[in-house]
């Protein structure tokens, strides 16, 4: 399905609305079907892709998003205290993901250790292991 | 907000050259991430985010205790089993083996789907087929035993005593025209639920309130390690100031020393224990007057009248501490200490366990209780139970009326259908096979696996092999499925919605994840097979889902209890109160107190075993659970281990860890010696739940009672190589 | 009896339900305090008590630290070949044992004692294991090279070394924990305290704008949250009001082989007969 982020990003989209987790969980989440729905759940007649949304949605089906950014099984990013308490904005990191026209296929965080880490010494948070390792 | 610095190499970052080849490696790196599990996928619940979480309000049915739990789910997935810290039986604890209940639900080696058996019973070749196939496969060989006018050849064994599919299955049974509804019991409890029938006319079973008890007098491990009492006990223990606990059993758990004295006992001699405390409360005047007065009778009466000898002068008479010391092996010092401090320490409590069990001892637990004042009353043993699940009475067609009338094959007192205190189980091979009062055609195995965890040697094996349909509802491919001609396999507890009766509460069962595979709930076979049947049969079961039946059943007690479906919503537990017309009358006029006859070849088999069920012992699933064969206490893990005294152990120059055959008259079996000091000479330990364990185990029947005598069984023991 | 259980569930449970009034409570919250959160040292000092005279070795919390830091079973085979994984122990000083005779021969509960002078820490040539600010011990996965130094040193054995990858029954891990990672072969692993959970709480603590309580601790650590009697207790050292405070205080309270210098921050209560 041909989800543009830069044409919701045009529409004044706020990333929190189909990412809500980023202002007070750990994972952003996805958008549930039912997300979609609220707006695309009458014809809006943007995209040929656009009927997939209310096909998922009459047969019962979830969106079955495909996630290509995963951080290794022993880091821990929160979202919440990045977005809520650090105040950072979410194209500082998702630097790609204003301009999408297509949903990602190959990942787009490119942060090292070394890059959390720097930002962390400059923004005082902590650098312990235990901080961000599971 | 950002400097400008960490925007700069983010910037580049992104547009660094070589992007592509470091995409690549992170690519390949992600899909073998040895720090994150590599997970089945399950289909995603609809309006669920990836990564959300949920808390599922359910209970535990690992054992009969009922502890409510909280299941947290992520992703469609079982992650974590804690406690519902509502519950009155857990109070937000959970037991080691509770915690592995997880391994149950996501084990390999669940059956995917019902089956039928291909070739020969026991080459384990299965057929897959559907459920309207294995329904009507069953329904078409129960017709054929109605047909024949033989419904009381319809066998069913049934593993539990609580909840919707044991309602079920009595109604089912009632309404097939077959009194032959063998409830599993036939041990500790099997003996205390008649006991308390016969000297108090309550119905069920006995559960106790350590919670708010000053002291707990135990006869028999069970509480200490994986009996349904133990959680309770537990749960007293964190209580400020913590009950006195006294154990009176042939062995001590090596990891028991929360008990504050044990008194080492010898097997079977646990009556003669019980009367001899009776004995001192009578002869000290330490019974409580209350008790003795207005809220407790004893038939005979206490005292003397009419010429006709009392209570107490009976108990004076037979069971001084002298007397029975000989007899028990414990000092009459020690007794009578015991006894003065369940006095002293009020409330206090006598509750009594699986392996030390018979209809006496547990008729003499009830008295003693009685003398204590702990009879329906709070730190005691409470006994009133009324049924949860109750239907309107059937009426049995023409067909099972008949049925109904003959006599059932484990040769019980012929009370209803489905009475868990009545049945007896340890008959039934031998009825059986010798096809005494009448064949058995049809047998069905609900919750049960009676190769594996009942005793009697091959009895079972030869039994069932002889029952010309056998059909389980086991989850697991186990010792007795290795004989089913149907298998149709049940959800997990996790999987499955009920609600399950304990002494202290109701708790509410529901599926934390749906079904793992194509299983039915066996309630839900109950309803099918029931419509299959048709006319009166059918009738009798006029609801769609298992959950309809359940409230059907439930109607008269949400009658008098309003809130309760919501209190189960919402809190997964609701709780019972004692009926406040709760005096009971203690008629001690039927039962023996002669010590049974055990069978002594003490020649050839110098030892007792005793078995027991270890801290990792679960019901049916030991070995599913591998947490619980791993546990600490175990000394060697998913090995065969059997406990030994020190100066047993040094007369036969045996070692700790060395190997062993341990051979009853029933069968041998090979174990490594776990030497201890809390074990009482002439006795050997056994604990039970690896596969053999239970075959070397005799299944001696007490004449009053027609359970089991746990500890009647005699062993040599000698060194391999 | 209200007994205080799974407060670190039920917060996030409730976080995540209520998302949208938690917004706006905590937006005005993070706006009065300005800018972001300057990080200090951690206020807290974490440790833990375990009380023998009710604790009934069920091993409860053994099972329960197993389920919760994703420990699986080692199987039939290779359980012979080495002990089982057991972050939190049930040790059984044996007749001759000399050591760790300040609790009596009884068997008791053991899990890593975050020891605030930790010889562990001493002695990794990496520095895959850190005593953090807020007194855990940690030990990180990745950085460790399974020279297997630390659990020689560690005077309380409670270190473990990782021989076979992790393997759940029949290969379906389905039922471990997305919260704690899997430790592959040549790695030593042992217990973290639910340093995860603890990480949860002081971080919805502070998206809330609110000190972490004591009752929020209390029964933190999946052993402390199982336990039946309730024996074990979590909690902040540098509280003196929180109930550890008042418990290390207790005259029953003993810290393991003290005499060795290692300050072990969980210590047991037992009445000595």
């Amino acid at each position: 399905m041909a989800l543009s982020h830069q044409r919701h990003m045009q529409a004044d989209m706020k990333c929190l609305t189909c990412h809500p987790g980023a202002e007070d969980q750990a994972e952003a989440q996805f958008p549930t079907v039912a997300d979609c729905m609220d707006c695309h759940g009458k014809a809006r007649g943007d995209h040929p892709d656009e009927p997939k949304v209310r096909a998922y949605a009459q047969q019962g089906a979830e969106i079955p998003w495909v996630r290509v950014d995963r951080l290794p099984g022993h880091v821990y990013f929160p979202h919440a205290a990045h977005v809520t308490l650090a105040k950072m904005k979410c194209e500082d990191c998702h630097q790609g993901i204003l301009t999408a026209t297509l949903p990602l296929s190959l990942p787009d965080l490119h942060q090292t250790m070394e890059d959390c880490m720097r930002c962390h010494r400059e923004r005082n948070a902590s650098n312990q292991c235990k901080t961000c390792h599971r | 907000m950002a400097k400008l610095g960490r925007r700069g190499f983010l910037g580049a970052a992104g547009a660094l050259a070589g992007a592509a080849a470091c995409r690549t490696s992170r690519d390949s790196k992600k899909a073998e991430d040895p720090y994150r599990a590599n997970k089945p996928p399950v289909p995603r619940e609809r309006g669920a985010r990836p990564g959300e979480e949920r808390w599922v309000l359910t209970t535990c049915g690992l054992c009969r205790a009922g502890c409510s739990l909280r299941v947290r789910v992520v992703d469609g997935r079982a992650v974590k089993i804690e406690g519902n810290p509502e519950s009155p039986v857990n109070r937000g604890g959970v037991c080691a083996r509770g915690q592995a209940g997880l391994q149950l639900l996501y084990h390999p080696d669940r059956v995917p789907a019902p089956r039928r058996r291909v070739g020969q019973r026991g080459e384990n070749r299965w057929q897959e087929i559907s459920w309207d196939e294995a329904i009507a496969g069953l329904a078409a060989e129960l017709s054929k035993v109605r047909a024949a006018g033989e419904p009381q050849s319809l066998v069913l064994l049934d593993g539990e005593y609580t909840g919707a599919t044991h309602a079920l299955w009595a109604r089912f049974m009632a309404a097939f025209g077959s009194p032959n509804h063998v409830g599993h019991g036939c041990g500790g409890r099997a003996q205390m639920a008649q006991a308390v029938r016969k000297l108090t006319g309550a119905e069920g079973i006995a559960s106790y309130d350590f919670e708010h008890s000053a002291c707990v007098f135990l006869v028999g491990t069970g509480a200490l390690e994986s009996s349904p009492h133990a959680m309770g006990l537990a749960c007293a223990m964190g209580r400020t100031p913590r009950p006195r606990v006294f154990c009176a059993s042939p062995r001590l758990p090596g990891m028991a020393t929360f008990v504050d004295e044990w008194l080492d006992l010898a097997p079977g001699t646990s009556t003669a224990l019980l009367l001899g405390l009776a004995h001192v409360l009578v002869r000290d005047n330490l019974a409580d007057e209350a008790a003795l007065q207005t809220a407790a009778g004893f038939l005979p009466a206490l005292d003397d009248s009419g010429g006709q000898p009392g209570l107490r002068a009976r108990l004076l008479a037979e069971f001084s501490p002298e007397s029975v010391a000989s007899l028990t092996g414990v000092s009459a010092e020690r007794l009578s200490h015991a006894a003065h401090e369940l006095a002293r320490l009020r409330p206090s409590v006598v509750a009594i366990d699986e392996e030390m069990a018979d209809l006496g001892a547990a008729g003499a637990a009830i008295l003693v209780n009685a003398l204590l004042g702990s009879l329906n009353a709070s730190g005691g043993m409470r006994l009133d139970r009324t049924r949860a699940f109750v239907y309107p009475p059937l009426q049995p067609d023409v067909a099972a009326s008949a049925g109904l009338a003959a006599p059932p094959l484990d040769g019980r007192e012929g009370r209803g259908a489905s009475d868990f205190t009545e049945a007896r189980l340890l008959a039934l091979p031998q009825a059986i096979l010798s096809a005494k009062p009448s064949a058995a055609k049809v047998l069905l195995a609900s919750y049960s696996n009676p190769v594996y965890s009942k005793p009697g040697g091959t009895t079972w094996r030869e039994a069932i092999a002889k029952v010309p349909f056998v059909v389980s509802f086991s989850p697991f491919d186990d010792e007795s499925t290795a004989f089913a001609d149907l298998l149709l396999p049940d959800h997990t507890f996790l999987e499955r919605w009920d609600v399950v009766e304990t002494g202290a509460a109701l708790a509410l069962r529901q599926p934390v994840v749906p079904p793992l595979r194509n299983t039915l709930s066996t309630g839900e076979v109950i309803l099918r097979m029931a419509r299959a049947l048709g006319g009166n049969i059918a009738r009798a079961f006029p609801w769609n889902t298992v959950r309809e039946a359940a409230l059907a059943g439930l109607s008269a007690t949400t009658k008098a209890r309003p809130s309760l479906l919501d209190d189960l919503q919402s809190r997964g537990t609701a709780e019972r109160t004692l009926d406040a017309k709760s005096a009971v009358v203690v008629d001690v006029r039927s039962i023996s107190w002669a010590p049974p006859s055990l069978p002594s070849d003490g020649v050839r088999f110098p030892f007792v075993l005793v078995p027991f069920r270890g801290p990792g012992y679960a019901e049916g699933g030991w070995r599913q659970l591998a947490w619980a064969a791993e546990l600490p206490a175990v000394c060697n893990p998913w090995g065969q281990r059997i406990e030994i005294s020190t100066d047993d152990a040094r007369r036969l120059g045996i070692e700790h860890g060395d190997d062993v055959l341990v051979e009853s008259s029933f069968g041998v079996l090979r174990a490594q010696v776990q030497v201890s000091l809390s074990v009482r000479s002439g006795v050997l330990g056994l604990p039970l739940g690896k596969e053999d364990a239970m075959a070397i185990v005799g299944s001696f029947v007490d004449e009053a009672s027609g359970h089991w005598l746990a500890s009647a069984t005699r062993a040599q023991l000698r060194k391999v190589g | 009896m209200s007994r205080s259980r799974n407060a670190f569930p039920t917060r996030r449970q409730a976080l995540a339900m209520g998302a949208a009034s938690t917004v706006g409570a905590f937006a005005a919250k993070v706006a009065k305090a300005g800018e972001t959160d300057p990080s200090q040292p951690s206020r807290h000092r974490w440790g833990m008590a375990i009380d023998l005279d009710r604790c009934t070795r069920c091993q409860a919390c053994v099972v329960a630290c197993a389920a919760e830091n994703n420990v699986p079973p080692l199987g039939a085979e290779t359980a012979v070949l080495t002990r089982p994984i057991h972050w939190m122990e049930i040790l059984v000083p044996d007749a001759e044992s000399s050591a760790m005779t300040e609790l009596g021969r009884q068997p008791f509960p053991i899990p890593c004692m975050h020891c605030d002078r930790p010889e562990c820490v001493k002695v990794c040539p990496v520095g895959a294991t850190q005593r953090a600010d807020d007194g855990i011990v940690s030990q990180i996965w990745d950085r460790c090279i399974g020279c297997r130094y630390c659990m020689l040193a560690c005077p309380y054995s409670r270190r473990y070394y990782n021989w076979t990858a992790p393997a759940w029954p029949g290969g379906d891990p389905s039922s471990a924990n997305p919260d704690v990672a899997l430790r592959p072969a040549g790695v030593v692993e042992k217990c973290t305290l639910c340093q995860h959970r603890i990480r949860a709480v002081v971080e919805h603590a502070r998206l809330d704008g609110e000190p972490v309580t004591d009752e929020a601790v209390l029964r933190l650590p999946a052993c402390a949250s199982a336990c039946p009697p309730q024996a074990i207790t979590f909690g902040d050292l540098a509280d003196p009001h929180s109930e550890l405070s008042r418990l290390v205080r207790d005259p029953r309270a003993v810290h393991l082989l003290d005499r060795l210098g290692t300050a072990p921050k969980v210590f047991y209560l037992r009445t000595k007969r």
